[in-house]
């Protein structure tokens, strides 16, 4: 097991380069400079060609990527083109507010997803399973910035209930202090933007615990167990649940990365002030070295919790073994 | 499973009825106004700032020699007043006892190590060249100032505003905070900055002890991308103050919210489209007036801005008191003329494919703009649409900003619809643009009596002169037409009712704030 999580450990750092590269040259390939961010439509022509110079735009390719690995190598992110702050300063006052999104709304789609896709199960073809099939067929077509100006409109405008935007004390910090009204202008300002989110989420989840749950009841070892006299709360919960725990990990793990990655349209929309708004910006500003800075940072956020996503089938699944 | 579902339901419900019993936005009230703004700022160091937000800060947290009042008349700030000696010589004499927020006193010595540093091109100050024709600043006493020009520059006041290139940092804090100060700004205004959260907000206190007594205690800037946010955001009582860009139907609906008052003025920006005379095709004035002759211009302010902006009549901006004339008019919307400008030009279908052709090229043409505005890319499509049935090949290329600059720099382009913002002086609005050597001649336009007139512009400090003169220039434009202006930019803010003395400044200034309050 340990030797196990070692070597996926180390495959992090060709997975990481991998990652910092193809961010690279991305960049490279698509038009547009860093200088004319910084400058503006002020820009001349010789102006540009200095600038450029002054910011090592003008070395050949290979010479950048090595200085940049370099610098890496000593721990050193660079500092933003456009932003005039180091860039691991700027991911580090961007990325909790990120991660406290994503988990709360990985958190709600977990809460509300699993159950309700069992229920759905349970209840199969009646008045329940094809409401809860419409809800999740209208969450996972309908678009994020749609559904946040909507809730924005009712909650904040209409029913005057959530603020429209923007992020309380960070929650973690607020419930360490154990301030009641921090905690609570915390959540007050976290539910819109991560019911948001998760509405995405949870309707997929839904929908594929559903599927899991029934083909697994078709199992014999279920009617077995119903024909041992079995409560239907243990067959569900032991039999069924558990053996559709599989493919309900893997959505969960793959949902993570698209709740750090698709936090930036609801991050924009709620005025979050999170690492998804700081990339978009940064991509059209052309400002590399933030770029490569979040894609290194997103990149091992997510190896990493593949990486657990791997180690939690052992729990739902004793006959895996790690080697 | 029903039970814990039960469960759930109450608790969220509870949470619900919790919450909503705390009322929207509480937190300090009197003093205290809550902006919304579109972006955050890059820098808050007035010398290499170069977005709004950041020039909204700025504009509270320093001063200028001088500010523009809402008719962009210079008036006294840091400079008490001042005298021109010579055409090349100005001489600035400046307010006693000011401090700065650090306490440290304000003296000369400050202000020319602030337009050194502007002029040393290794600080990369991207308004640097509004300021290149000063050759030398001096420290005459502590309260004296010499600016020595290699030429006569008009417009040289209204560029040393505080919100333009003139906000005057503390020499010995720049030196002591050195990168930081970027982040830490210390200057002479009303307001003095308190913390920065990036990308979420930017909070600023009252400075008592300046030369200026603000009303407000604080103020805290919310960056709020999403316009209709921002929109629900003033309409729910969450900030006090939004301003443009604002989306058309937005604003509509501001318009019935009791507890805002909506104010819409022309600003000092237009939209218009850049026309490159060093294309094969546009390089021929028919071509480029049949295409002036097929830009939909009342449909566009009418469908797309919804009447927030304004049809331009010519490169002359109606902010511009004195200049400004609605005698000078670009060719109005004419499908006729234009066909007939085409025929004339050679340009006919000759192989009746519906595309018209010249030698067998046929007549192709790409009209850019940039992603980041959706009305923008709207007007374009209409364009193209409308070009295509007149005969010609026409696409659309929508890239982000840095790219599509990039090509205008590189002139790549054929068409590009982008926009010009805070042209405080007829000079910021045409002189790099079609000057030959300016700056951002794109369009590549030559015009050896254009020049002439734009170099005398600058010389000459007599309004009347001076409106003879862009007028002048304005008629040229007008028919050879490198420039086609669609819209003059409205400006429009939404204020709270129970903010007072606020007064909005087509430039976008919220210089008024110090006289603002919020009870």
């Amino acid at each position: 097991m340990l030797r196990y999580l070692a070597r996926r450990l180390l495959l992090l750092v060709p997975v990481v380069l991998g990652a910092a590269l193809i961010a690279f040259a991305l960049l490279l390939l698509i038009p547009g400079d860093p200088a004319v961010a910084l400058l503006g439509q002020e820009v001349s022509g010789p102006e540009l060609v200095r600038f450029r110079h002054l910011l090592g735009l003008d070395r050949p390719v290979p010479v950048q990527f090595g200085l940049y690995l370099w610098r890496l190598a000593q721990g050193d992110l660079g500092s933003s083109i456009t932003l005039h702050a180091p860039v691991l300063q700027l991911i580090s006052s961007t990325l909790p507010a990120t991660l406290e999104l994503a988990i709360a709304s990985l958190l709600l789609s977990i809460a509300a997803g699993i159950p309700l896709g069992l229920l759905a199960a349970r209840r199969r073809g009646g008045l329940l399973d094809t409401g809860t099939m419409l809800v999740a067929q209208l969450g996972v077509s309908m678009p994020v910035f749609w559904l946040g100006v909507l809730l924005i409109l009712l909650f904040a405008v209409r029913l005057d209930w959530l603020p429209s935007f923007g992020r309380g004390p960070a929650l973690v910090a607020a419930v360490a202090s154990g301030d009641a009204a921090s905690i609570l202008d915390s959540v007050r300002h976290l539910i819109l933007p991560a019911c948001t989110l998760a509405f995405f989420n949870l309707a997929l989840l839904t929908r594929l615990t559903r599927w899991a749950v029934l083909e697994v009841l078709e199992e014999d070892y279920v009617r077995t167990a119903r024909a041992k006299g079995q409560a239907e709360r243990v067959v569900l919960y032991r039999h069924a649940l558990r053996n559709a725990a599989l493919p309900i990990l893997t959505i969960i793990g793959l949902q993570f990365g698209n709740a750090l990655g698709g936090a930036v349209v609801t991050e924009t929309i709620y005025g979050w002030p999170g690492m998804g708004r700081l990339v978009v910006q940064a991509i059209g500003q052309r400002d590399f070295p933030v770029v490569q800075g979040a894609v290194l940072v997103l990149a091992l956020l997510f190896s990493l919790v593949n990486v657990a996503v791997d180690l939690a089938y052992g729990l739902a699944d004793p006959r895996i073994r790690y080697e | 499973m029903t039970v814990f579902l039960r469960r759930i339901a109450a608790c969220i419900l509870l949470a619900f009825a919790v919450t909503s019993t705390v009322p929207a936005g509480a937190g300090p009230a009197g003093g205290v106004l809550r902006i919304g703004i579109d972006v955050d700022a890059g820098t808050l160091d007035p010398r290499l700032a170069n977005d709004t937000t950041a020039r909204r800060v700025i504009e509270q947290v320093y001063d200028g020699l001088v500010e523009l009042d809402a008719q962009l008349v210079p008036r006294p700030a840091l400079a008490e007043s001042w005298t021109q000696v010579s055409p090349t010589v100005w001489v600035f004499r400046l307010r006693r006892g000011v401090r700065f927020h650090d306490g440290s006193p304000f003296t000369a010595e400050d202000v020319v190590f602030t337009f050194t540093t502007i002029l040393d091109p290794a600080l990369r100050a991207p308004l640097r060249g509004l300021v290149t024709p000063i050759s030398k600043v001096e420290a005459v006493d502590e309260t004296t100032v010499r600016f020595t020009l290699s030429a006569p520059y008009a417009p040289l006041l209204r560029y040393l505003d505080g919100s333009q290139a003139g906000g005057i940092v503390s020499k010995r804090a720049v030196e002591r905070l050195g990168a930081q100060f970027a982040s830490n700004p210390v200057g002479t205004g009303a307001y003095k900055f308190v913390s920065w959260q990036r990308n979420s907000r930017i909070t600023l206190e009252a400075n008592p002890s300046g030369w200026r007594r603000p009303s407000l205690t604080q103020i805290i800037f919310n960056i709020i991308p999403d316009n209709s946010t921002r929109a629900a955001a003033v309409e729910s009582g969450d900030v006090d103050l939004i301003h443009s860009p604002l989306s058309p139907q937005d604003v509509r609906r501001l318009r019935n919210v009791a507890r805002v008052s909506v104010t819409q003025m022309t600003g000092l920006g237009h939209t218009y489209l850049n026309i490159n005379m060093a294309d094969p095709i546009l390089r021929d004035v028919r071509a480029r007036r049949a295409i002036a002759h097929l830009i939909p211009q009342a449909t566009t302010v009418r469908q797309i801005y919804q009447e927030m902006d304004r049809p331009a009549n010519s490169i002359l901006l109606p902010a511009w008191t004195g200049v400004y004339t609605d005698d000078i008019t670009q060719p109005g919307h004419d499908i006729s003329r234009a066909r007939a400008l085409l025929a004339e030009a050679g340009w006919t279908d000759s192989n009746r494919d519906g595309i018209l052709d010249q030698g067998g090229r046929p007549l192709s043409l790409v009209v850019r703009t940039h992603s980041e505005d959706p009305n923008r890319i709207q007007i374009v499509e209409l364009l193209i649409s409308i070009l295509r049935s007149s005969g010609i090949d026409a696409r659309a290329e929508i890239t982000e900003f840095p790219a599509l600059v990039g090509a205008l720099i590189a002139g790549t382009h054929q068409i590009a619809l982008v926009g010009w913002l805070g042209l405080v002086d007829p000079d910021r609005g045409m002189y790099n643009q079609f000057h030959s050597k300016g700056s951002q001649n794109w369009e590549k336009y030559n015009n050896p009596r254009v020049d002439a007139l734009l170099d005398e512009g600058r010389q000459k400090a007599d309004p009347a002169e001076r409106a003879r003169i862009y007028r002048e220039v304005a008629r040229i434009i007008v028919a050879d037409l490198p420039y086609y202006v669609l819209t003059y930019q409205g400006y429009i803010v939404v204020v709270n009712r129970r903010v007072q003395g606020f007064t909005p400044i087509p430039s976008g200034s919220f210089r008024s704030l110090w006289q603002t309050s919020a009870p």
